[in-house]
C-alpha cells in the first residue's frame, strides 16, 4: 500500500479477497489488516489506508465478517473476524480468482486454457 | 480528533455525501485510531512526527466519503428507510398480531371448547390477560426486529425510535378481547379491533415505549462538549 494513494475501486473484487484472505489467518483490527496486506503484497496494492474501513463495514453488512470491541492501551479497537459465510465466500472467490489468473496467464503466453503455453520466439 | 484539519474535512465531506451520522461517527473513530497507530509506529521507527505525512496515507477525505456513502446502501432497509422503518415496522407489528390471533384460534380454542365460567372459573383471569399478551408480545418482537434492522443498515437510531413510537401507537389502538362462555358451552366470543380513542388499551403501549427508551439510552450517546485541545496536537507535543 503506497503512501497517499487513494483508489478505493482499484481492481474490482481484489480488496475484498485480500481482506478475507488476511482474516482467514485470525481476527485482526483495521490497522493490522492494512499492514498484513502491505507486507504480503510487498506494497503492490495501492490505495489509501482509510478506504479499508468502508470495505470492512461493507463486508460486515454482507455478513462475511463479525466484529468485537476490544480495549488496548486505553484505546478501543474493533477487531474483525471471518464469519462462516465469509469462509465460504473466500473459498469461492479463491477458486474464481485462480481460474481468472490461469486464463490470463494462458492468454498472455499465447496458449489455450489448460494447454501448454506457446512462448513467442525472440526476434 | 474533530479539531484535526483532515478529520474536519472528512466530517464535512461525509456530511455533504449524506452519510448517516451514526455511521460517520464510527468511521471517523476507527480512522482516528488508525491514525494514532500510524503515528505510534512512525515514532517507534524513528520517523519525524509530521501530522500531514501520516494523515495523507489515509487517502483523500472526499473520495473516502464518497466510498463510505455507499456502505449504508448495501441493505434494502438502508436504501429505503422510510419504507422499512416508518411504514414497514407498524405493518410488521400488525402482521405479527394477526398471526398471534390465528395461533390462538387454532391452538387455544380447541383447548377451551366445552368449558364455561360455571365449570372452570379460572377461565376469567386467563382470558382477561390473553388479549393484551397477544398485542404486547408481537409488538415487542416487531420492535426487536426493527432495532436489529436499523443496526444492520447503519442508519441513525432515530429511525428505530420513530418506528418504535408508531408500534406503540398501534398497540394503544389494538383491542383483542376474549369473553368466555358464562353457563352455556359454545357461547364464548373473541373480538379483534383497531380503534381511536384507546381509553381501555393505552397501557399496551407501555411495553414498546420501554423497549424504545432502553434502545435510545443504549444507542444515542450523550452530547459531549468539544475538546478544547486537539488530541493530535497533544500527540505531537508528547512526541
Amino acid at each position: 500500500m503506497g503512501r497517499g494513494g487513494t483508489n478505493p475501486d482499484f481492481l474490482n473484487g481484489v480488496p475484498e479477497l485480500a481482506v478475507l484472505r488476511v482474516l482467514s489467518d485470525g481476527p485482526q483490527h483495521g490497522y493490522a489488516i492494512v499492514q498484513s496486506i502491505a507486507k504480503r503484497t510487498n506494497g503492490t496494492l495501492q490505495f489509501g489506508e482509510g478506504s479499508i474501513y468502508p470495505l470492512l463495514h461493507k463486508l460486515e453488512l454482507e455478513g462475511l465478517l463479525s466484529t468485537r470491541r476490544e480495549a488496548v492501551g486505553g484505546r478501543e479497537r474493533i477487531v474483525y473476524r471471518l464469519s462462516k459465510r465469509g469462509i465460504k465466500q473466500l473459498t469461492e472467490s479463491c477458486t474464481r480468482w485462480q481460474s481468472v489468473t490461469q486464463s490470463i496467464q494462458a492468454l498472455m503466453e499465447g496458449g489455450d486454457y489448460g494447454q501448454s503455453p506457446v512462448v513467442p520466439a525472440a526476434s | 480528533m474533530d479539531s484535526h484539519l483532515w478529520f474536519q474535512q472528512l466530517r464535512d465531506a461525509l456530511n455533504n455525501e449524506g452519510v448517516p451520522k451514526r455511521y460517520a461517527d464510527r468511521l471517523v473513530k476507527e480512522l482516528w485510531h488508525h491514525y494514532l497507530e500510524m503515528k505510534d509506529q512512525d515514532a517507534m521507527n524513528g520517523f519525524s512526527n509530521n501530522d500531514n505525512d501520516g494523515v495523507e496515507r489515509l487517502g483523500s477525505p472526499e473520495i473516502l466519503a464518497a466510498y463510505a456513502a455507499r456502505v449504508p446502501q448495501r441493505t434494502w432497509s438502508g436504501r429505503h428507510p422510510w419504507l422499512a422503518f416508518v411504514f414497514g415496522a407498524p405493518m410488521l407489528a400488525v402482521g405479527l398480531i394477526l398471526l398471534s390471533v390465528l395461533l390462538a384460534i387454532f391452538a387455544l380454542l380447541p383447548f377451551a371448547e366445552g368449558k364455561t365460567l360455571a365449570t372452570d372459573p379460572w377461565l376469567a383471569p386467563v382470558m382477561s390477560v390473553l388479549g393484551p399478551i397477544q398485542v404486547i408480545v408481537p409488538a415487542l418482537l416487531a420492535c426487536l426486529l426493527l432495532f436489529r434492522s436499523v443496526g444492520r443498515s447503519v442508519r441513525s437510531p432515530w429511525w428505530g425510535i420513530a418506528g418504535c413510537g408508531l408500534i406503540a401507537l398501534l398497540c394503544a389502538m389494538t383491542s383483542i378481547q376474549w369473553a368466555p362462555a358464562v353457563s352455556i358451552p359454545g357461547t364464548g366470543r373473541m373480538s379483534v379491533g383497531f380503534s381511536v380513542p384507546f381509553a381501555s388499551t393505552w397501557f399496551q403501549a407501555i411495553a414498546p415505549l420501554i423497549a424504545g427508551t432502553i434502545y435510545a439510552l443504549k444507542e444515542i450517546p450523550p452530547r459531549r462538549p468539544q475538546q478544547p485541545l486537539a488530541e493530535a496536537t497533544q500527540l505531537r507535543s508528547a512526541a
